[in-house]
């Protein structure tokens, strides 16, 4: 067996299970981001006074990558709708 | 004269302007020990960095890369930023100057002002924002840009409504820390100090002294500072490409390079040195924002001469379409109804062409500032018939007045890493001459003990911060508190009106002692400033200062949900309960430091090796330079003089006898590094002759060779030689009359494989031109070349070489000069590109501009120190614009040829800078070990390697027994490591995952019900 | 070092889905250095199953936990508790630990969390390539250090085949040729006379056909 085949395999491996959107529901979302750039980047919007949705949490990281695969699936496990790792 | 009778010298330094080298050098300084004062005419320190989009030739962002650095200088114990400041005199003398300092009111007291920027909000006045250059406005009462240091605001009294007509005080009145003070006067007063620092910057040649580009007329004319703002992602448009007049995204737009440089009838004759990369930097950035811009480039030559440029210029061409031409703009119109503009120029071929574009930027050149000839009257220096800093080529960063320095543009146009490189090699002569005085000017806090709380269970305070009303006016703070307090082992919480003014830090110290407290969160804003503030505050109430956080609901939360307040308020208060549930796992953490030996070991003695291993002796620490060869003095024994005339020979005999001579410098020849084992601060080294010794930082200066040529016929004929052997014959005899010297450039250079330029080509040829012609008028010199590139005040030179009757013709590098050298006379024949027709000569010597290499050691060298090298061999540094003499790796530091071609100033240059850099690290008598670090359970560890294989820092690595250890010396606390572990046993402070997952917990708390 | 892939999720979810209360175990040697059966992906791996049991609306209680080794006894002791309270252990350590365990729990139903695939090296950080077989008589010596029972597809011992071409096998243009690279690395030794040494038939009873082999060092059993 090649290493090939089983990334292959992998790829198509969803345990997603699409289901329908209820009524004013609104996600979840967790960022992961780098105290660097990403957590910078955020503070640059809020001087500037960009808007986005309430949320949004972020959760500060010296590096993204201190990401670890834990930390998403925790989030994800404890019902997060999305996560978004910027660094 | 004795050292008794010496008079004491000063620990402190002036350094006037700061903008990015001013600002390196004052961190070299401070960290070195010795006090700062930085005297800054505008309100925030920056300079024009700050004002810059991306920067070539990595498309790094500016800001991002300035604000850390901003941010280190303002809140460096040992500087002191002086703003809306200026020097009137500069009395004394090196080592003891007085500097008279003028001071323009700000209005607003910096003590009480907190930079919540309320009163902003509140001002009712609009003008024109300097900062945005006139594309956006800003109010009276103001900070410079967003990320100002120091963050406070300032009152333009020339737009104040109540300054100007008596009205208004919105400020004022809004001003919850009662800070703005209309009373304020000017203020003139004195600063001792033992060195003076000139960094003034910049001034951008002013376009509408050349009406006919029509700038402030044509609206879609614009500047490329004004360029730079429009693709800022902060900047008017936020990082749109819209023009100006209608704010349309254009399509076909226009550079126009040496606008106001190169040009001695109604501008600067000197070449400004950074626009044609700046420009395509410009058009590559643009085209990244907006695909369907097509940029076009009218240029002269393409002056791509450091490292790694011409990649980028043919990647720019290649890969992003940027289509170059060589033409000059002749004028500039609009035409009538779209706001299009018509650019007319004479294309390669000599016809007169109209083309229309829909935006065209002018590549503004570089200038002294306007009073650049009453500064240097009032710091007591010369100046050059230019206006800049007068120096010589082997003292690059010396003025005229010893102990005033000088760094950046006001020594000559320069790009940022070379500004950079200046302001460490400024920070090394001070530190040269100031040594002694070092930490004779320093404050160095009391602290009480630090209290013993591990057997405590935690005791929570939380402070929730109006910020003025910038958090409350959105976020209902009140209720954020009410809910922080029934967090589990919350035992207060409050909300205060501003946490991080004086006040506020005396409340939290009390709460600290009155509650007991040994965990404490501030709700406020980011703590990418903020932290350290608060982790002293508390650290002085006697908490160790890791036991803190900063929940950023000012940034993240109240600025981008202004007007949802519940929503805002419920995120406000998720935020706080994350960062409460994180602080609960909060341990102390002790951070460790290690003694460093204040040795320094220098790789090659070459100018580089030699200048640094001279200004680190005269610093006071013991220097070993190992040089391969039976001597010192490298490649500059075969040169005879500079551009400028000035004597190398000269230069390089004093420059040996100051390292021969000095006690503190030994030197190892005739052999080579064996091994060096250790770290930062801690190395020790074995040389191939068995000499061992213990330093603490490392200098690679291992130069470079010279090509030999296989090209043109080298070695086919005796009188085919290259530009270094011309330069020997004619220093031994004059060249005979009647004798034709044919040049022909870029000889192994800015080709595959080798495709960069050798920087120091042009001048070579260009010097030995001159003197040849100089010595013996009757002689023909031609120099066959593809860019001259003489860039900054060496455009001089070239300008020289043609009224001395220079004969220079372009050729491409597809139709390269062919050369017949079967008879005693050379015959070269080339295609001239202004004549569109073949043109031949016969030469009595063809002079071929061999480039520069690599040297043969950079590789093993490169291996024994795990530092990288560029595609074409030479050292990369650590950060191409702002580390530019660092290498990733702590305590090791490159100079010379060994990091890229270069001339012998720039080389002088960089030995200075990184021998402040180097003398920076060495007179800390410990090196303090952050506490931010990965800590490494060796028990969990099973030495997989995956640490090892991913960490850009080598701090994990196997040790004496066979199994991963990890050096907390070298750790940056990035956490990478943390992350690939599959066995969690790396564990990084503050951020460990117990402590993360806490959070992910609460922010998660209520979805799964 | 043992190297293993995870099976695919729906696998495994085959596996467990019956049970009310299952452990996923991490072994932290071999199979964690290939990233894939170490505490940490045990972690993973419950949580991702801790999902998939979310959306399929199935109540079932995953955890996880991991030892040192799970091929000798007394790892195993400060996981005894866990391992009995639950109902089905989804072991992700290589078919030696998954049997390991079974022989120790007979109570407890075991499955393999992972495809073990091959004795390998970690040639750089994320690929690992086969290189032995354990057939149980080396014959590295004779062939430069390369082997060719693992590398070749054929195990050849006197080769190369009419497969190999261009130094490739016929298998895939991206494998090499054992036997190529025996010749060029006895060829760079000078020792190309033992390559026209015939190999003798190897004698494959050490290997399987013995049936599973043991191993006992009596002067150091206690």
């Amino acid at each position: 067996m090649s290493s090939q085949t089983i990334a292959e395999k992998k790829d198509t491996d969803s345990v997603e299970i699409p289901r329908d959107i209820p009524e004013g529901w609104s996600p979840t979302i967790l960022a992961f981001a780098c105290h660097y750039c990403a957590f910078a980047a955020a503070d640059l919007a809020g001087v500037m006074r960009l808007s986005y949705e309430t949320n949004v949490k972020i959760i500060r990281l010296p590096c993204t990558g201190k990401l670890d695969h834990i930390y998403v699936m925790r989030a994800f496990e404890r019902g997060a709708d999305g996560v978004f790792a910027a660094g | 004269m004795s050292n008794t009778l010496e008079k004491k010298k000063r620990g402190s330094v002036v350094i006037v302007g700061g903008g990015i080298g001013g600002m390196q050098a004052s961190l070299d300084l401070a960290d070195s020990g010795l006090k700062v004062h930085m005297i800054q005419k505008e309100s925030s320190i920056g300079g024009i960095m700050a004002t810059l989009d991306k920067t070539f030739p990595t498309g790094d962002c500016s800001m991002c890369m300035i604000s850390p650095k901003m941010v280190e200088v303002g809140r460096h114990q040992n500087i002191d930023i002086h703003i809306l400041s200026e020097i009137v005199s500069v009395e004394g003398e090196a080592g003891d100057f007085t500097v008279t300092v003028k001071k323009q009111p700000s209005y607003v007291d910096p003590e009480k002002c907190t930079g919540c920027g309320v009163c902003e909000e509140k001002c009712p006045r609009l003008v024109p924002s300097e900062f945005e250059q006139g594309l956006a406005k800003r109010k009276s009462i103001h900070s410079l840009f967003p990320q100002a240091v120091p963050d406070t605001r300032v009152i333009d009294p020339n737009n104040c409504l109540f300054l100007t007509r008596e009205r208004c005080k919105a400020c004022e009145k809004f001003c919850q820390a009662g800070a703005i003070n209309f009373e304020d006067k000017e203020k003139i007063f004195e600063i001792k100090t033992g060195a003076v620092i000139l960094s003034p910057g910049l001034k951008k040649y002013d376009p509408s002294i050349r009406p006919e580009l029509g700038f402030g007329r044509w609206p879609n004319v614009v500047t490329s500072l004004q360029f730079e703002r429009i693709l800022s992602a902060s900047g008017p448009n936020m990082g749109v490409v819209k023009r100006p007049s209608d704010n349309k995204h254009p399509s076909k737009v226009a550079w126009i390079q040496c606008v106001g440089s190169r040009d001695s009838n109604n501008a600067n004759p000197w070449c400004s040195s950074v626009c044609c990369m700046y420009a395509t930097k410009q058009a590559v950035i643009a085209k990244e924002h907006d695909n369907d811009i097509n940029p076009t480039i009218f240029y002269m030559e393409m002056r791509a001469y450091g490292k790694d440029f011409d990649k980028y210029v043919d990647r720019a061409k290649n890969e992003y379409s940027v289509d170059y031409r060589r033409a000059m703009i002749s004028s500039i119109h609009e035409e009538a109804g779209t706001n299009n503009l018509i650019l007319r120029y004479t294309s390669e071929n000599g016809s007169m062409v109209d083309e229309v574009f829909d935006m065209a930027v002018l590549s503004v050149g570089l200038e002294p500032h306007l009073d650049a000839e009453d500064f240097a009257k009032r710091a007591g220096i010369e100046k050059n018939k230019y206006n800049f800093a007068k120096t010589d080529h082997f003292n690059p960063v010396d003025t005229s007045r010893p102990g005033v320095y000088v760094t950046g543009i006001y020594q000559g146009p320069k790009d940022i890493p070379e500004t950079v490189t200046q302001g460490s090699a400024v920070a090394g002569k001070a530190m040269a001459l100031l040594g002694e005085s070092r930490g004779t000017e320093i404050t160095v806090k009391e602290l009480p003990e630090e209290k013993d709380i591990s057997k405590d269970e935690a005791r929570i305070g939380v402070i929730v911060c109006h910020c003025g009303i910038n958090i409350s006016q959105t976020v209902d703070v009140e209720k954020t508190a009410a809910e922080a307090r029934g967090c589990e082992n919350v035992v207060h919480a409050e909300d205060l009106i501003y946490a991080c003014a004086p006040d506020g830090q005396e409340k939290i110290k009390k709460l600290i002692k009155e509650k007991n407290l040994n965990r404490v969160v501030v709700a406020s804003c980011t703590p990418r400033t903020h932290q350290p503030l608060f982790q002293e505050t508390i650290r002085e109430a006697g908490l160790n200062k890791y036991l803190f956080e900063l929940a950023d609901i000012r940034e993240q939360c109240s600025w981008c949900h202004m007007g949802q307040n519940e929503d805002a308020t419920e995120k406000a208060i998720d935020i706080v309960k994350a960062n409460i549930a994180k602080v609960r796992n909060f341990e102390p953490i002790v951070t460790d430091s290690v003694p460093v030996t204040p040795v320094a070991m220098i790789i090659g003695g070459g100018v580089a090796g030699l200048c640094s291993a001279v200004s680190l002796a005269d610093q006071g620490y013991e220097v070993h330079v190992v040089e391969k060869e039976e001597k010192i003095g490298g490649l500059a024994h075969h040169v005879y003089q500079t551009l400028d005339g000035s004597d190398v020979q000269v230069y390089l005999k004093q420059l040996i006898a100051a390292a021969e001579d000095h006690e503190k410098i030994k030197l190892h020849l005739n052999t080579e590094v064996d091994n060096t084992k250790g770290f930062v601060g801690n190395f020790n080294t074995t040389l191939k002759n068995n000499t061992s010794f213990e330093h603490g930082a490392i200098l690679i200066t291992t130069g470079g060779v010279e090509y030999k040529p296989d090209e043109y016929g080298y070695d086919t004929h005796e009188k085919i030689i290259t530009q270094r052997a011309l330069e020997k014959n004619i220093h031994d005899h004059l060249p005979r009359k009647g004798e034709h010297y044919v040049m022909i450039q870029c000889v192994g250079s800015r080709e595959e494989p080798n495709n960069y330029c050798s920087r120091v080509c042009c001048q070579d040829a260009i010097k030995n031109a001159i003197q040849i012609r100089e010595t013996s008028p009757d002689t023909q010199v031609t120099i066959l070349y593809r860019d001259i590139r003489t860039y900054g005040l060496r455009e001089d030179y070239y300008s020289k070489a043609r009224e001395l009757g220079v004969f220079f013709s372009r050729f491409e590098p597809d139709r390269k000069p062919e050369v017949d050298s079967s008879g005693s006379l050379i015959k070269i024949k080339t295609f001239d590109h202004i004549i569109q027709r073949e043109i031949e000569f016969t030469a009595d010597y063809l002079i071929l501009s061999t480039g520069l290499r690599p040297h043969p050691t950079t590789d093993s060298i490169g291996e024994k120190y795990k530092l990288t090298r560029n595609p074409d061999g030479f050292f990369l540094e650590a950060h191409v614009k702002l580390r530019p003499v660092d290498f990733p790796s702590e305590g090791i530091y490159v100079a010379g040829l060994a990091h890229a071609p270069k001339n012998l100033d720039e080389t002088i240059n960089q030995a200075l800078a990184a021998s402040g850099r180097a003398g920076a690290l060495l007179s800390h008598d410990r090196l303090g070990v952050s506490g931010i670090i990965a800590k490494h359970d060796r028990d969990l560890c099973m030495s997989c390697l995956a640490c090892f294989r991913v960490c850009p820092f080598e701090s994990p690595f196997i040790d004496e027994d066979g199994k991963v250890s990890h050096n907390e010396v070298k750790c940056t606390g990035c956490g990478i490591c943390a992350g690939i572990c599959p066995a969690h046993a790396f564990q990084v402070n503050n951020f460990r995952d117990d402590q993360v997952i806490a959070m992910i917990d609460s922010l998660t708390a209520d979805i799964l019900e | 070092m043992i190297v293993g892939t995870q099976k695919p999720m729906e696998e495994i979810w085959e596996m467990i889905k019956s049970y009310k209360k299952v452990l996923v175990f991490g072994c932290n040697t071999c199979v964690a250095v290939c990233h894939q059966g170490g505490n940490k992906e045990a972690e993973i791996m419950a949580s991702m199953l801790n999902m998939h049991a979310a959306q399929e609306g199935v109540e079932i209680e995953i955890q996880h936990s991991g030892i040192e080794r799970q091929c000798e006894h007394e790892f195993f002791e400060p996981a005894e508790d866990t391992i009995a309270g639950v109902d089905a252990v989804l072991s992700t350590a290589c078919g030696i630990g998954v049997q390991f365990m079974a022989e120790k729990y007979a109570n407890t139903p075991l499955f393999p969390g992972l495809d073990t695939c091959f004795l390998g090296a970690v040639d750089e950080h994320g690929v690992f390539s086969e290189k032995c077989q354990a057939c149980g008589k080396c014959v590295l010596g004779e062939t430069g250090g390369i082997c060719p029972v693992s590398r070749c597809a054929k195990r050849i011992l006197n080769g190369p085949c009419g497969g190999s071409t261009n130094g490739k096998c016929e298998l895939s243009k991206d494998l090499d040729c054992a036997w190529q690279l025996i010749i060029e690395r006895l060829t760079a030794l000078g020792r190309m006379d033992d390559y026209e040494k015939l190999a003798e038939l190897k004698d494959w009873s050490f290997d399987r056909a013995g049936g599973p082999r043991k191993f006992i060092r009596e002067d150091i059993q206690v």
